[in-house]
């Protein structure tokens, strides 16, 4: 019966089938909840009572008079950086094991097995690495002769958020290197091998065969990286709960510190609304360097 | 071109490879120590100190009955199977659909699931909250299920980069024997996507069974249990054991970390270069 | 997952009401259900004291669920009392829900109006207090127990603390005697004294799990000493500058203070957990800590003997005189939208009076005639200190708290590791502002 159907009338049906159930999901679990944070962000509420008052932009405007809250998404810059490290470490390795490489299925296991592991556990494994009394970290640095470099790294207001940018590049690094490799697996060898033939070296290969086939993949992945680092919240949360002294708080700590501590709902809602607008913008001048970049 | 065994390049190479291993290996490393150590060992020695004995598994056992690990494996396994399955069909059929071709709200449709990645779902938790409630959804392993079915803006890009490898005359040639389109992604699309659905299947996988805010949050009820939330069973507000901890944390990796070494196979076979040339 | 430690634990003290409203037991107000039978001798062995007539036994079947912050004991002791109550009410079942994020689970079900049946109450608004909970006038318990005043409304009781905490110096017997110490301070100077003793032995002196913040808390205690009454925090309200160095607070942080300058407290403080810390006062690797009385049985679980743990009155001027500091916990209460309310009241009454919680966790009974006999607890009252009880925080005071930020716990970690005078203005400037702004 199918096969009588013109391939345009088939098309038709065939989209409306296909997309029905996955927008209905979106629209219930995603936009829903989304569009009711910009409803909440012009309201006064404190998170539970019934009743919920017009605020108009008074929220935002709390929003951007708090130092605290800018000082705060300060250090995701901090995260995006070591985000931004981590793509780079996560593409070279994917290339260094995309070649044949002797126990190159080990190595893919293995660098790829701090994502497989549950939050809670990085979170409580880097406490005893970094802790600067009896911390592994330390002892190796004084073990070196390092003394002077031994600091106590969760009480350092300028280290704490390297540190944890550095964890988080450890945990997420794989990840970065597993869509790399995906990616990768997908570009024909033959296109660098023609390339090689033709006398190019392995680097420049790479730089002129490989890559611009999976410009695409690299913008993905800078996209999740972004999306990550800038709104990162578990981490700091578990780990150092933005101390010492608000120095490792990041603006989703503060957001969900300002709706679950302080009972501000409304403000909450603005800054989420805030923190995706900052999102948007930063993505953009990403997806301009890279297009300038690609071309 | 074989690979020289043991040019200066290639030990560059497994050098570099070899110090990244041990920053990986390292932290677990201290987690495997203490599983094994008894609660008063753990409180008055030093975390790097080697335990007493390695064949005390008196941890394991307490865990395993403590948080009724067998339980919580089979909500998780079946969180996963029905999720994973399900968000597999939808994310191949929405790539085919965006992939191959084009209409009036193509773009609407790419433009929301890029709009939703950027809310931070941790700020938007009553409302999702309330229609989950609404419904009835709530205190089910439904509502795991539910919320991880959909789609997102990974597995899309990742399914459409893969889908713009699959020649386009395999789809020509097969409507020129007249096959319908849902046959086309049924035995050409959906096969050739394999490697991404491979790689897809275990992220969505990990992220599922690592996932400890929807089932806490969604599905309190102690009969519903999954793994990850089985963990909360040894730390409170305040404080943790944390040798109970270690063990079950090394408990519960095993076996993704298993099921991570069998797909892994097929992510790398390479499948996708033989298949489409 | 290490989460709101302290939101939760600012909550626990902050849930409540404007002293003296609460209280009365009025009994015109007591609940209908209260006209049902007393119960009847179905009920075996241990019910202590009348049963307030809310529950006779015929009522008590079916299914409730309880949520818990206690996640760490919920499948072991919690489950013990659930069936030592199951066993006693045949055709029951209580689901227990252990709840780690509590406060802010909690807070995301109630706006959805999803409470579980019984649970530990979370602040509302005062008025509010009706909306979300069920009045337990009618267990008859309100002459019996601490803290009645602090989750009360219009006269009627909403929550039940689920004990009652004694905040003293904590200390380990012998590092004490490690660094020649024969007795426990008796003066301010003393303590000094004795903390420079122990840090010459390599002791540290005072834990204060820092990093942890929470465990901060308790050192407001001296301020409150000092002030005279627990109606310091509330009191602010009255003036546009209530952090002064002179003045109680600067006073009473200031003892916490010195001892931080002094270098008594952990080596590095930003790296102190209380996880930690449970094993260091264990081990004698630290030697006081100023915290409530439940932390002995930690001390306990952590490898030290009971006897070795001592616990007395801070000692926090020269004048030999004491004064002790009783807190409230997390309290029972039963959500208004329990389908099963008169099972939720005989269980919240069941695990105050029968369960043996008390007894088994080395904790303060929120019944006065439940004693806790422990030495510790014994000891501490020998010393006849004047003990303070914790008062609930004010709507106005919270209003401005709530609306300026204040972090209570991070407040303390930056007078004690700032300069104080300018931490104190800067908050006084942010109270100022916030006050006027809300027209407090």
């Amino acid at each position: 019966m199918v096969g009588n159907m013109s391939y345009g009338l088939q098309k038709r049906i065939l989209i409306i089938l296909f997309l029905l159930v996955p927008i209905a999901l979106l629209a219930t679990f995603a936009l829903y909840p989304a569009a009711y944070l910009v409803y909440l962000s012009f309201m006064t509420w404190d998170g539970f009572s019934p009743e919920k008052t017009w605020a108009g932009l008074a929220n935002y405007k709390e929003v951007f008079e708090s130092k605290e809250v800018w000082a705060a998404f300060g250090h995701n810059f901090v995260y995006l950086g070591w985000g931004l490290l981590q793509n780079a470490l996560g593409l070279a390795f994917a290339l260094l094991l995309n070649s044949r490489l002797k126990g190159r299925n080990a190595y893919r296991v293995m660098l790829f097995m701090p994502y497989i592991m549950n939050g809670v556990a990085v979170a409580y494994m880097f406490n005893y690495v970094f802790n600067s009394e009896y911390g592994s970290f330390n002892t190796l640095l004084r073990g070196m002769g390092l003394d002077s470099l031994a600091i106590s790294w969760f009480g350092s207001p300028k280290a704490v958020n390297h540190v944890l940018g550095f964890i988080t590049l450890w945990k997420f690094m794989g990840l970065n290197m597993v869509i790399y490799l995906a990616a990768l697996q997908s570009v024909p060898s033959e296109i660098e091998e023609a390339a090689r033939i033709d006398g190019a070296s392995r680097f420049q290969a790479i730089l002129h065969v490989v890559l611009p086939n999976i410009t695409k993949v690299i913008e993905l992945n800078l996209f999740l990286t972004i999306i990550g680092t800038l709104e990162i919240f578990d981490l700091p949360f578990i780990l150092t709960g933005g101390g010492p002294l608000g120095a490792s708080d990041t603006f989703l700590t503060k957001t969900v510190a300002t709706a679950f501590k302080f009972n501000n709902f409304g403000m909450a809602s603005a800054m989420s609304v805030t923190l995706i607008a900052a999102v948007v913008v930063v993505l953009s001048v990403q997806r301009l360097v890279t297009r300038r970049w690609s071309n | 071109m074989t690979a020289k065994r043991f040019g200066p390049v290639s030990l560059i190479k497994h050098a570099i490879l070899w110090a990244a291993v041990a920053m990986i290996v390292f932290p677990p490393y201290v987690l495997v120590l203490n599983a094994f150590k008894s609660k008063e060992e753990f409180s008055q020695t030093s975390v790097f100190k080697l335990p007493d004995s390695f064949l005390n598994f008196d941890n394991f056992v307490s865990v395993m009955t403590r948080a009724h690990l067998d339980r919580a494996y089979r909500n998780t396994v079946i969180i996963i199977a029905v999720a994973v399955i399900g968000n597999v069909a939808l994310g191949t059929m929405v790539a085919y659909i965006l992939g191959r071709f084009d209409f009036k709200l193509k773009k609407a449709v790419m433009g929301a699931y890029i709009a939703v990645s950027f809310v931070p779902t941790i700020t938007t938790q009553v409302a999702t909250f309330t229609v989950v409630h609404n419904l009835h959804l709530y205190n089910t392993l439904w509502a795991s299920i539910v919320l991880h079915l959909g789609t997102n803006v990974l597995q899309i890009f990742i399914y459409l980069q893969f889908l713009s490898n699959i020649p386009k005359e395999l789809d020509e040639a097969a409507m020129m024997e007249g096959a319908s389109l849902f046959r086309i992604y049924r035995t050409i699309i959906f096969p050739l996507l394999a490697p991404a659905t491979a790689t897809i299947v275990i992220i969505k996988t990990i992220d599922i069974y690592n996932d400890m805010f929807i089932p806490y949050l969604y599905m309190p009820a102690q009969k519903l249990t999954v793994v990850s939330t089985s963990l909360m069973n040894f730390s409170s507000e305040r404080s943790t054991e944390w040798e109970l901890m270690s063990a079950a944390i090394l408990m519960i990796m095993v076996p993704i970390v298993a099921l991570y070494l069998f797909f892994q196979k097929y992510v790398f076979a390479g499948i996708v270069n033989g298949a489409v040339k | 997952m290490k989460k709101n430690v302290a939101a939760g634990l600012v909550m626990t003290i902050g849930v409540g009401l404007l002293a003296g409203c609460g209280g009365s037991n009025d009994d015109s107000n007591a609940s209908p259900s209260a006209s049902a039978p007393a119960e009847t001798g179905a009920s075996a062995g241990a019910s202590a004291g009348s049963d307030g007539g809310a529950s006779g036994s015929s009522d008590i079947k079916g299914t409730i669920t309880w949520a818990t912050h206690r996640t760490e004991l919920a499948e072991t002791d919690l489950k013990k009392y659930v069936e030592a109550f199951e066993a006693k009410y045949p055709g029951t079942e209580v689901k227990i829900e252990g709840l780690k994020d509590y406060e802010q689970t909690i807070r995301v079900r109630m706006a959805a109006n999803e409470l579980p049946d019984v649970l530990s109450l979370v602040e509302t608004t005062q008025s509010d207090l009706p909306k979300f909970y069920e009045p337990l006038d009618d267990l008859g318990l309100n002459d019996k127990i601490y803290f009645k005043d602090y989750n009360s409304y219009e006269g009627k009781l909403y929550g039940i603390t689920q004990q009652v905490a004694i905040n003293g110096l904590l200390y380990n017997k012998k590092a004490f005697e490690k660094a020649g110490i024969a007795e426990p301070p008796k003066t301010l100077d003393e303590l000094f004294a004795d903390a420079e003793k122990l840090k010459a032995a390599g002791i540290v002196p005072m834990a204060t799990a820092f990093k942890d913040a929470w465990t901060l808390q308790y050192w407001t205690d001296p301020a409150e000493f000092i002030y005279g009454s627990t109606s310091l925090r509330n009191d602010k309200i009255k003036t546009d500058t209530p952090f002064t160095v002179d003045g109680p607070y600067g006073q009473g942080l200031g003892i916490l203070k010195q001892l931080y300058d002094k270098g008594y407290l952990e080596k590095d403080v930003f790296s102190a957990t209380w996880d930690q810390t449970q094993k260091d006062l264990a081990s004698g690797k630290a030697a006081m800590m100023y915290i409530g009385n439940w932390a002995i049985s930690n001390l306990v679980s952590n490898g030290l003997p009971l006897d070795d743990i001592g616990f007395v009155p801070l000692p926090y001027d020269n004048s030999g005189t004491y004064k002790g500091m009783m807190r409230n916990d997390w309290a029972y209460a039963v959500s208004s939208t329990s389908k099963n309310k008169p099972l939720a009241k005989a269980f919240i009454k069941f695990m105050l009076e029968e369960s043996g919680d008390y007894a088994d966790h080395m904790i303060i009974s929120p019944l006065k005639d439940q004693q806790q006999s422990l030495k510790q607890i014994t000891d501490f009252m020998a010393y006849k200190p004047e003990m303070l009880e914790a008062r609930s925080i004010s709507e106005d005071v919270k209003a401005v708290e709530n609306k300026m930020q204040f972090d209570p716990f991070k407040f303390i970690q930056e007078v004690t590791v700032g300069k104080m005078q300018d931490v104190f203005d800067g908050y006084n400037k942010k109270w100022k502002s916030t006050k006027t702004a809300l027209g407090k």
